[in-house]
């Protein structure tokens, strides 16, 4: 609740600085930085976003935060802002890769300097590009399942796939590690399907048609997070809640509560948070001469039961972005 | 002739080189008319491409630059850019000129002389400058869906492109035309020379194995192929004509070499226009030379040769032929021989070729030599003139013995008319009665075997009256010896029998009495002699002599001296027998023949009747005379030696004893060396005695 209200505050603030001035100082300080966002209303961008801005105080920057509200016009808009801001640096996770080689460009055009957090670019006119490894996380949550598949004496059946659109790159690799874990515990794939406007009835559906299409399906793998519920429901309204697993990529809050209860079988959570920090320290080794890696994959965190416990404290910093309390 | 032209061009090369330079010039147009569509075309599409460019990016760009898509429209644009190779694409955002605060965004792609596509960012000198190079050029608004002017793009094509499309083309298509000609000339070099000169070769070949005419001995090979298997058809049809006429031509040519030599015909050609002239040797020949004595050859040979007179008469006929009057020319000449005669030839000929203008260009002809043939002519000429005008009856009589012709003479001779005569059998020429039995055999008989009869024959006429003629029949023979027919010739010889009567008459009788006379005596005298020894009867011989005929002629002149001569005559030959002759030797010397007497006293009655008649008186015109006559008889046979003449020696010398006895009577000859005939032959009662009669 409280990121969604700041999330709110933020995204109005910067439509009216859009609209009115070319920059809102957030923090007024000597170096600065703007973080070009594709739209904070997400949880993700959002938790990302308090990273930067949370390694930024520790290096010291003062950060620029634009959220785009997933409109390209805003996206230019505020870029062009930045760069008239004459920030020393720019941090973005665009709407998408095209946008980013829009921004890059006008960036390069004004010598300035661009990191990449997430979402990749199609050109290279960039410092360093950050991102989650998702072929390893895919295949850690394959394992996951076969493994649960295993013990549950369910090898025999087979695992449905919901999946991000696969032009994407990240969605891509996901499916690869995925299936490539899967391939090497001889579970067998019920199909594929990919979202493309991401409601919730697509999820439900596409839940729905791999249950009755498969009926020795054991297992739905999410590669989004955000319609989980679809999901459940269907397996649900199927009468099947305990005969088929789910488990999926990424992570929402409440992912913590449902592993633990069973509900999900675990998930594959990206750390936005530490993916914002890394943005802001490659920004800040770059401006102060260093060498920086070109490409930096950060670590998907496999959750299960069996590990919830122990990586929550780093679920909670790098996945929820919920600092201890003091920092 | 196979001379084989080593200097001529080679068909098949002529045939690759043409072949080539046609393909060449052909597709050298081909590649020109290839070059201009192209050019044509390429700027077309040029031009269509900036177009379709423009419409397409007009169209697809709207969507992405009312979403702020710059990337992906730039995209877009490298992409039309890169895809058809424009020269420049250049898009102006006026949405995101207006984020930027400039009147527009601007991006594009500007190809470089590289062909590497850089951005274009802002319209700078540098980029204008360039952009006004390009070749063509358009531009199109950028419409959004609410109808807002979002932008403009540009889409500039270069030349070099289409310099580098048409080069391109055409070095393509000087590679295909390269590629092709080379392929084709050595395709067709390679079928030409398997298919087609292969098979020349193979024709010539055949055509060379030819005999010593140059006719090939073995047909041309048959081909697979049809044209040339017509083409070889052909040639055998065509060779085996030749042959035939070949065969023909020289059966015709042994012809007329036969012909010429039969005929002994010289032969010449006449170029009218020129006066060249060509003879055969027996061409001179008949004229007894050889054709190099005649060298140099010509017109001018003939026209030296020939006869003035007939030359004249031969340029005339010329002249008639040539103006088509006569359809050939034909002469009898003289020429003049190399033994200085003339020869007679016959000179034929006709124009054979005309010239366009109707002029005679070249003339073929014969001489023949006709010599002979004129002689013969002339002969018969000549002949016909006696046919016609000879006073000798002439009959032409065929091999069968049929009258062909008869003369006006035989129409006058015998009042036959021609008509008459002719058609019909000779056999009534020999059947007068007048001819001795067997005369028309003998006559047949010296025809088969002399083939001429000539003689005495008579003719009968119309009239049935017949008449004497001296006649020759000649049988003419062919030269195979057969009798053709036969030529009779006759002339009237009745006024010499009548006067070879005459003649007979003055020869052989006394003018005055008309008795025999000596001559005549002798000729039966001997016959006499030659009859009695042959009979063995006895001849008496009476030499008479008148007693006082002298004093008679004397006292009462010549005339009645000659009267009296008449008057004895006459009463000698009223007493004498037939077979018994009385002759006047002269004056009044007569001599009686007194044949087939049984013995020598058989005659005495008869001398006793002449004694008697002799003396009797004679009444002359104007006196009454008296003689007598001594009588002197010999007889006959004798000794072998005794011939006519002696006996009548005998006789006279028998008559002279007589008058030496006394007149009118008879003596005995029995002379002194012939006493053995008197004793036998003069009666004994009788050898002394003479009877004296009165006078």
């Amino acid at each position: 609740m409280k990121l969604q209200v700041r999330r709110a505050i933020q995204t109005v603030s910067l439509v009216l600085l859009m609209l009115t001035t070319p920059v809102l100082e957030v923090v007024a300080q000597e170096k600065r930085i703007a973080y070009l966002v594709s739209d904070l209303r997400i949880p993700f961008w959002d938790i990302m976003a308090r990273g930067i801005t949370h390694k930024a105080d520790e290096l010291g920057y003062d950060v620029l935060v634009y959220s785009a509200e997933n409109v390209a016009k805003y996206e230019l808009a505020f870029t062009v802002s930045a760069i008239r801001e004459g920030v020393d640096g720019i941090l973005i996770s665009p709407t998408n890769s095209s946008a980013a080689a829009t921004i890059l460009k006008l960036a390069e055009r004004a010598n300035i300097p661009v990191v990449i957090s997430d979402i990749g670019a199609k050109t290279d006119n960039y410092v360093s590009y950050i991102e989650s490894d998702n072929f390893q996380g895919a295949y850690d949550l394959g394992n996951m399942l076969a493994e649960a598949l295993h013990n549950n004496g369910w090898m025999n059946g087979s695992v449905g796939i919901i999946a991000i659109p696969q032009k994407r790159a990240n969605g891509k690799a996901r499916t690869e590690g995925f299936l490539q874990a899967l391939e090497e515990h001889g579970v067998k794939s019920a199909g594929l399907y990919q979202q493309s406007d991401f409601s919730y009835r697509e999820t439900y559906e596409f839940t729905r048609r791999l249950i009755e299409d498969n009926p020795i399906l054991r297992a739905v793998w999410l590669q989004g997070s955000d319609r989980y519920q679809a999901a459940l429901d269907a397996i649900s309204e199927a009468g099947r809640t305990d005969e088929i697993l789910l488990i999926s990529f990424d992570a929402e809050p409440e992912f913590v509560h449902m592993i633990e209860q069973g509900t999900l079988l675990g998930a594959g959570m990206q750390q936005p948070f530490l993916m914002g920090e890394k943005a802001v320290e490659t920004m800040h080794r770059h401006l102060t001469g260093q060498t920086v890696a070109k490409l930096q994959q950060l670590p998907v965190l496999p959750v299960s039961q069996d590990n919830l416990q122990q990586l929550l404290p780093v679920i909670y910093r790098n996945v929820l972005g919920k600092l201890p309390e003091g920092n | 002739m196979a001379a084989t032209n080593h200097g001529a061009p080679s068909l098949l090369t002529r045939t690759t080189l043409i072949v080539v330079v046609v393909i060449l010039v052909v597709f050298a147009f081909h590649a020109l008319y290839v070059y201009s569509s192209e050019r044509s075309e390429i700027i077309n599409d040029t031009e269509l491409d900036v177009a379709e460019s423009l419409k397409r990016l007009s169209k697809s760009l709207a969507p992405f630059i009312e979403s702020y898509a710059v990337n992906e429209y730039e995209n877009l644009i490298t992409t039309e850019a890169a895809l058809k190779r424009h020269f420049a694409v250049v898009i102006e955002d006026f949405e995101m000129g207006e984020i930027l605060g400039q009147p527009y965004y601007l991006f594009g792609q500007l190809r470089k002389d590289g062909g590497e596509y850089v951005d274009v960012q802002t319209r700078d000198a540098s980029v204008t400058e360039q952009l006004n190079q390009a070749f063509y050029a358009g531009s199109a608004p950028i419409i959004g869906s609410s109808g807002k002017v979002l932008g403009e793009v540009w889409v500039y094509a270069s030349d070099d492109v289409l310099i580098k499309k048409l080069d391109k083309a055409l070095l393509e298509e000087l590679f295909t035309v390269l590629v092709l000609a080379g392929t084709l000339s050595l395709l067709l070099t390679v079928i030409l020379r398997r298919y087609f000169f292969n098979s020349i070769l193979g024709i010539d070949a055949a055509l060379k194995n030819s005999d010593q005419e140059g006719i090939p001995k073995a047909p041309v090979p048959s081909f697979r192929y049809r044209e040339l298997a017509v083409l070889s058809n052909s040639i055998n049809t065509m060779l085996d004509s030749i042959k035939r006429s070949r065969e023909n031509l020289k059966i015709e040519r042994r012809r007329l070499r036969n012909t010429i030599i039969g005929t002994r015909s010289g032969i010449w050609e006449w170029n009218v226009q020129t006066g060249e002239t060509v003879f055969n040797e027996r061409w001179a020949e008949i004229l007894g030379y050889s054709l190099e004595e005649l060298a140099p050859i010509s017109i001018d040979t003939w026209m030296t040769l020939a006869h003035p007179e007939d030359l004249q008469r031969s340029s005339k006929l010329l002249d008639r032929h040539f103006r088509g009057e006569l359809n050939y020319y034909e002469c009898e000449a003289r020429m003049r021989h190399k033994n200085g005669h003339w020869v007679w030839i016959l000179d034929r000929g006709s124009v054979q070729s005309w010239g366009e203008q109707g002029q005679p260009l070249v003339m073929y002809g014969t001489h023949q030599d006709i010599t002979e043939r004129k002689q013969a002519e002339a002969s018969l000429s000549m002949a016909a003139g006696v046919f016609r005008h000879a006073r000798e009856g002439i009959v032409l009589t065929s091999a069968e013995g049929i009258i062909l012709d008869v003369n006006s003479a035989f129409c006058t001779l015998t009042g036959y008319a021609r008509s008459e005569a002719v058609n019909q059998s000779y056999e009534f020429m020999l059947a007068s009665e007048q001819h001795k039995q067997g005369f028309r055999k003998q006559v047949l008989s010296s025809l088969e075997n002399e083939g001429v009869w000539s003689g005495e024959c008579w003719i009968p006429c119309r009239n049935r009256s017949v008449f004497p003629s001296l006649m020759t029949i000649a049988a003419v023979s062919n030269n195979d010896n057969e009798i053709e027919h036969y030529v009779t010739l006759f002339a009237d010889i009745s006024h010499l029998k009548q006067n070879e009567d005459q003649l007979r008459q003055i020869a052989h009788y006394d003018a005055l009495t008309g008795l025999p006379n000596r001559l005549l005596l002798s000729e039966r005298l001997r016959h006499a002699v030659s009859t009695t020894r042959r009979h063995g009867d006895v001849l008496a011989v009476v030499f008479m002599d008148l007693d006082g005929f002298k004093a008679i002629n004397d006292t009462y002149g010549h005339a009645s001296g000659d009267e009296l001569l008449i008057v004895v005559a006459r009463r000698m030959q009223a007493i004498l027998r037939e077979c018994d002759t009385v002759a006047r030797l002269g004056g009044d010397e007569f001599v009686v023949l007194l044949p087939e007497l049984s013995s020598g006293t058989d005659c005495k009655p008869i001398l006793t009747r002449l004694l008697a008649t002799l003396s009797a008186p004679v009444d002359l015109a104007e006196h009454s005379v008296h003689v007598s006559a001594s009588l002197g008889v010999t007889l006959y046979p004798q000794a072998p030696d005794v011939d006519a003449e002696i006996l009548l020696r005998q006789a006279d010398m028998a008559m002279y004893q007589a008058k030496q006895r006394g007149k009118n009577q008879v003596r005995f000859f029995n002379g002194m060396d012939t006493s053995a005939f008197n004793s036998r032959l003069v009666p004994p009662s009788s050898s002394d005695q003479s009877e004296k009669q009165p006078g």
